[in-house]
């Protein structure tokens, strides 16, 4: 918060107690994402329902799932993850260089990852309303895509203000590449659970 | 006209939703001719798109993402960017404001206005219950009248205004200077127009309303008319501001107290709001998923209800209800808190077993996560899941009544002010205390079986949530109305309107219970014969009970404008918020108030709470909350400055 | 507070208590009960409120005596203090485990009688329920018959009822004999009773399924076993009423138990 009181030129608010020695956006994004996992848990409650507790068939006859191809791809938003926190590491040492190639590739990854899964969608041949597994296979998958959008949004704003020679290597000068990441990495967390339980199990 | 086009507001926000809707229509009607569908307009589908995106423009139209779009473009932040905050005169209350008190007002007078309006709506349906029979309003009225007042209640009022009070008091109580995200928090207090005009919308679309309840179980709502997916959005819109709200306050109580005030130096309502926020943080994302299903079952033709293809539908009622028994504590801890804060300063005795009271709080959420299939004991579920879930749902009541047994013990032995929010402190114990009993029975799964769905429940969740939620909304409404408005309330209006209410509250939902064991089912537009005199009874009591809301406004609006200055600190409470003006300065206090010792120390000799000062070495040792630290710095703390506001 | 007014208040309090649970005791809550093996539902609610009377006298007693007791006098100081006392270990223990044991108590004695009231029986007649948009209709397989009139059974003969719905989902509720059971598309719902009493009662839907809702009623008539040989046999011949209401045959309707394997 000492970068607050620094720029608190209107001298009107008094600078708040840190009563905790987190950072107040980190935290905020910890909870969000805290919340996003819930929102992920009740359409996995329905994949309980449906494919547990009912015993239909996963997935019902004539609409399997591409594994592999799904595979592949699971690798590629994996890998974007490792290039983010290169970004990361890249700032935290001064390496600019190494931010703006980290952000630029895990966009770039992120982009083929939607690409691929949208494709996907295309190439299934059956839809949402074809069966309740299919209801979920798509809302799940959907929603994950949802975050992979949101993540790509707020990743090239980061990128935009990284060549714009926003952000530092100290600590309070990395938390807007820090707190962006930590989303990207939750995204691709949550492809893991959506991909082992949608194509593996 | 052109510049107030530019600037935030209504003007642009007016024009913004227009924009909004034309996308909408240009999105679908092009979609549709795309992919060469039959009919390309669809009216039903632009509306449903539309009630995403006219919202989200006028958001941006009345200036929620301003900022955000500056910060989108690269620009530098600003981080002590305040022109948006503080209200200067009345008509700043209608603007998007970053100032935590104004929001705070805001969130509640537009709670009010939807309690009002579902308030009226309960009058329209009790009428037409005073008989068997049909009087006024058809069938399909009736079940919309019923279900919008319910969704207005609980996702307009019940839930929004704890976050109002909080949003008032609770950086005031915790020494901050505002929320940890202001402007985040002004964007969830503009989510709760959105969503309750939207559910008022609903009766003017084709098909009238939505009647399919609060709960809008499946499959009746996927096949409903319009009306449903107006309610399925707007709780979308009224989930996100609770999420956004709860992280927010999360936030702040863990990062923002002043010095000096440890997690056990906090008053219980900071504790009451860390326990809800929790609760709405891990819970209210389910109730946004079963509306997600809901949605995209009526407008993208999924399936996930529908047995035919495979589908579940009691899974929606494990999904609802894993978010709505949650949700009905998310409604009423905040008014554990707003109690033992009332009670504590009008008693002026220390809360008896503060760390009992902050303990019992994190039981009942940890427990309130695995009771959920209790409004589901008679749906088509495993038996044997009944019995985990009725010893769970019984157990709860034990925090629960180690709570009332507090707020008893806190009472005993003061010296108790019979001013209005004690009134209704005591109204708050006993029928909370009745609810709570009922809720036991309705526990009880062989007890349940008989009167589920009955009139009986009814009975329950209002003693619940009026004679307990409501009535510690209006305990914290009169104990705090000195410091929001920087009057007094009239104290025999406000006696007035507490016996008015408890009587005919007691007229109107005491019987229910009655009716409800003899087998009255509930939400039903007409009744057997042998349930008549009862119900005529219900009504008029209800007549009363709507009237004497009147009484409350009247005695709100007349003081707020013309009642008499009120001090600082006219109930010479101790916690921080007392300490500063009324109403509080811009930026709460000038200096950051610390911290030295608990915030009930009614009687102790010479302790204080706060003090506004450069924290001293001595305080240094804070952290450990021992009692000996805390007096010291007490004592050595009488001579300097302090703004402590006894008038 | 005087003495005297303390006593009075004690017997007061304790004269309430008595009277609360005689009431209770006496009181015609729920109406005919016309199952005898459920009598034991309505002896839980007695229970049940019996144990709560004491919780709910003793709370508005101390309330009471507070107001009466430690109510500021008007010649109090505005800032005279309360005892600074902060509470006792001792006794919140003690109005913890007490009220635990209460419930648990309750919930364990609950346990027996749902497992009493559920028990299979021998002997049981089975019935299908098909609920629909806005009616009941039943099916006797032992009898083969299916009918959307009245729910006509046999006295003193125990019940099986096996029931679905043909759309949204309904409740199932026989109040006279304290059942009651959702009945949804794709699951097979279950309950039992046996009446024992004869005459007419009501059955009403207690899930809100649309706009006729509030009229979903049917009625259950408990005949003897010769008036329910009669009634088969009129309902077996060609001049059988057709079913009242909204009814058409449940054996063409798309959702009637053909995912019965799906319940529990
Ligand atoms: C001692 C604590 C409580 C217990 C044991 C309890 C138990 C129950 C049970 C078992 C039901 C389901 C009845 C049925 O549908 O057959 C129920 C319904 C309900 N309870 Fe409670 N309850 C308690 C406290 C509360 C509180 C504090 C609130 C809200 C402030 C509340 C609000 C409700 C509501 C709104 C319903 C009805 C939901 C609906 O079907 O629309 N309850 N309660
Ligand atoms: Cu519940
Ligand atoms: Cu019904």
């Amino acid at each position: 918060m000492e970068a607050h009181a620094a720029h608190d030129d209107h001298g009107h608010m008094p600078v708040a107690n840190s009563s905790a020695n987190v950072n107040r956006e980190w935290l905020g994004m910890v909870l969000f994402i805290t919340s996003e996992l819930m929102l992920f848990g009740s359409f996995f409650a329905a994949y309980f329902f449906i494919r547990v507790v009912q015993g239909d068939p996963w997935m019902p006859e004539g609409q399997e799932l591409p594994k592999y191809v799904a595979m592949a791809n699971s690798a590629i938003l994996f890998s974007s993850s490792a290039t983010m926190h290169w970004a990361l590491e890249g700032i935290k040492h001064n390496n600019r260089k190494a931010l703006k190639t980290g952000l630029v590739l895990t966009i770039l990854l992120g982009a083929t990852f939607f690409g691929i899964q949208v494709s996907e969608y295309v190439h299934l041949g059956f839809l949402p309303k074809d069966s309740a597994q299919a209801s979920v296979f798509f809302s799940l998958t959907g929603l994950h895509g949802a975050h992979v959008v949101v993540g790509l949004i707020i990743l090239i704003v980061v990128a935009n203000r990284a060549f714009k020679g926003h952000y530092g290597p100290e600590k309070e000068k990395h938390w807007g590449v820090e707190i962006p990441g930590l989303y990207w990495h939750f995204v691709d967390v949550m492809w893991l659970f959506v991909f082992t339980t949608l194509y593996l199990l | 006209m052109a510049a107030s086009l530019r600037s935030p507001g209504w003007y642009r926000a007016a024009f913004s939703m227009a924009i909004g809707w034309v996308v909408a229509f240009v999105l679908v009607t092009g979609l549709r001719l795309i992919l060469g569908w039959q009919q390309e307009i669809s009216w039903e589908s632009i509306t449903t798109v539309s009630l995403i995106t006219v919202p989200v423009a006028f958001l941006y139209g009345i200036g929620c993402m301003d900022y955000w779009l500056y910060w989108l473009s690269g620009k530098p932040t600003k981080v002590d960017d305040h022109a948006d905050h503080g209200a200067r005169k009345w008509q700043d209350y209608f603007h998007f404001n970053t100032d935590h008190k104004v929001i705070g007002i805001q969130y509640i007078c537009t709670t009010f206005f939807f309690f009002l309006i579902g308030g009226m709506l309960a009058m329209v349906f009790r009428a037409e219950l005073i008989a068997p029979g049909m009087q006024f309003v058809d069938a399909q009225t009736f079940n919309g009248l019923f279900s919008s007042h319910a969704a207005l209640m609980i996702f307009l009022f019940m839930v929004p205004v704890f976050a109002g009070i909080a949003n008032y008091v609770l950086p005031l109580m915790l020494g901050a200077p505002d929320m940890a995200f202001p402007r985040l928090n002004a964007l969830s207090f503009w989510f709760l127009p959105i969503a309750g005009v939207m559910m008022c919308l609903s009766f003017i679309v084709p098909g009238g309303a939505f009647a399919t309840g609060w709960t809008a179980y499946a499959p009746l709502s996927m096949n409903a008319p319009m009306g449903q997916t107006f309610f399925s959005i707007a709780a979308q819109f009224a989930g996100s501001s609770s999420i956004l709200t709860a992280i927010n306050f999360l936030v702040t109580i863990i990062t923002m107290r002043a010095p000096g005030m440890t997690f056990w130096r906090m008053p219980l309502l900071g504790w009451a709001n860390f326990a809800t926020s929790l609760l709405v943080v891990l819970a209210t994302p389910f109730v946004a998923g079963s509306q997600f299903m809901i949605l995209f079952d009526r407008a993208l033709g999924m399936n996930f209800f529908d047995a035919a293809q495979g589908g579940d539908s009691v899974m929606y009622q494990h999904v609802f209800w894993f978010y709505s028994h949650p949700a009905v504590y998310i409604m009423v801890l905040p008014g554990f808190g707003i109690i033992s804060e009332v009670i504590s300063t009008h008693a002026r005795k220390p809360v008896f077993g503060y760390r009992m009271m902050a303990f019992s709080l994190l039981a009942i959420i940890v427990l309130g996560f695995a009771v959920w299939a209790h409004h589901m004991f008679v749906a088509p579920m495993q038996n044997w899941i009944r019995i985990p879930m009725m010893l769970t749902t019984m157990l709860i009541a034990v925090p629960t009544g180690v709570k009332v047994f507090s707020w008893l013990g806190t009472m005993w032995g003061g010296v108790i002010h019979m001013r209005t929010p004690m009134y209704w402190a005591f109204g708050f114990i006993t029928m909370f205390v009745l609810g709570g009993i009922s809720g036991v029975m309705l526990a009880v799964v062989p007890f349940d079986i008989a009167v589920s769905d009955t009139y009986f429940v009814v009975a329950h969740f209002h003693y619940v949530l009026f004679g307990g939620s409501l009535f510690t909304i209006f305990a914290g409404i009169y104990h705090w109305f000195p410091k929001m408005t920087g009057r007094m309330y009239n104290e025999s209006l406000g006696k007035w309107h507490f016996w008015l209410t408890f009587i005919s509250f007691n007229g109107t939902f005491g019987p229910q219970h009655l009716v409800g064991l003899e087998g009255m089912p509930r939400r039903v537009a007409d009744y057997a014969e042998q349930f008549a005199a009862w119900n005529m009874f219900i009504s008029i009591s209800s007549f009363v009970l709507g009237a004497s809301v009147l009484i409350f406004l009247y005695n709100m609006i007349y003081s707020w404008r013309s009642g008499p200055i009120a001090p600082a600190n006219p109930w010479h409470a101790h916690t921080l918020e007392w300490q500063v003006s009324s109403p509080p300065p811009m930026f709460n206090f000038d200096e950051v108030p610390t911290v030295v010792g608990h915030p009930y120390e009614y009687g102790v000799p010479g302790a204080r709470h706060g003090i506004f000062k450069e924290p001293e070495p001595v305080v240094a040792t804070v952290g450990a909350p021992a009692e000996e630290t805390v007096a010291e710095g007490a004592t050595g703390a009488d001579d300097t400055s302090s703004t402590d506001g006894d008038a | 507070m005087k003495a005297s007014h303390r006593i009075v208040g004690i017997v007061g309090a304790i004269l309430a208590t008595a009277a609360l649970i005689v009431f209770t005791i006496e009181y015609d809550w729920m109406g005919t009960l016309i199952a005898d093996d459920m009598e034991p539902i309505d002896t839980v609610y007695r229970a049940l409120t019996i144990a709560s009377i004491p919780f709910f006298i003793i709370i508005c007693a101390i309330l009471a005596f507070c107001l009466v007791e430690f109510r500021a006098k008007p010649e109090d100081d505005d800032e005279k203090d309360g005892a600074p006392f902060h509470g006792s270990t001792k006794i919140e223990i003690v109005w913890t485990i007490i009220p635990t044991i209460v419930v648990m108590a309750l919930g364990l004695y609950a346990w027996t009688v749902l497992d009493k009231v559920e028990a299979a029986q021998p002997n049981s007649m089975t019935i299908k329920v098909i609920g629909q948009q806005f009616a009941w209709n039943y099916q006797y397989p032992e009898q083969d018959i299916k009918t959307g009139g009245d729910l006509v059974v046999p006295v003193n003969r125990p019940l099986y009822f096996e029931m679905t719905s043909a759309d949204v989902i309904h409740s199932f509720y026989v109040p006279s004999a304290r059942v009651k059971r959702d009945v949804a598309d794709g699951f097979t719902t279950r309950i039992r009773f046996e009446p024992n009493k004869l005459g007419s009662y009501p059955i009403v839907c207690t899930e809100l399924c649309g706009i006729g809702h509030a009229t979903m009623r049917s009625t259950l008539r408990v005949v003897t076993p010769a008036q329910f040989t009669a009634w088969v046999a009129a309902q077996k011949s060609a001049k059988a009423p057709k079913p009242t209401g909204a009814n058409t045959d449940p054996q063409t309707w798309p959702g009637a138990f053909k995912n019965s394997e799906s319940s529990k």
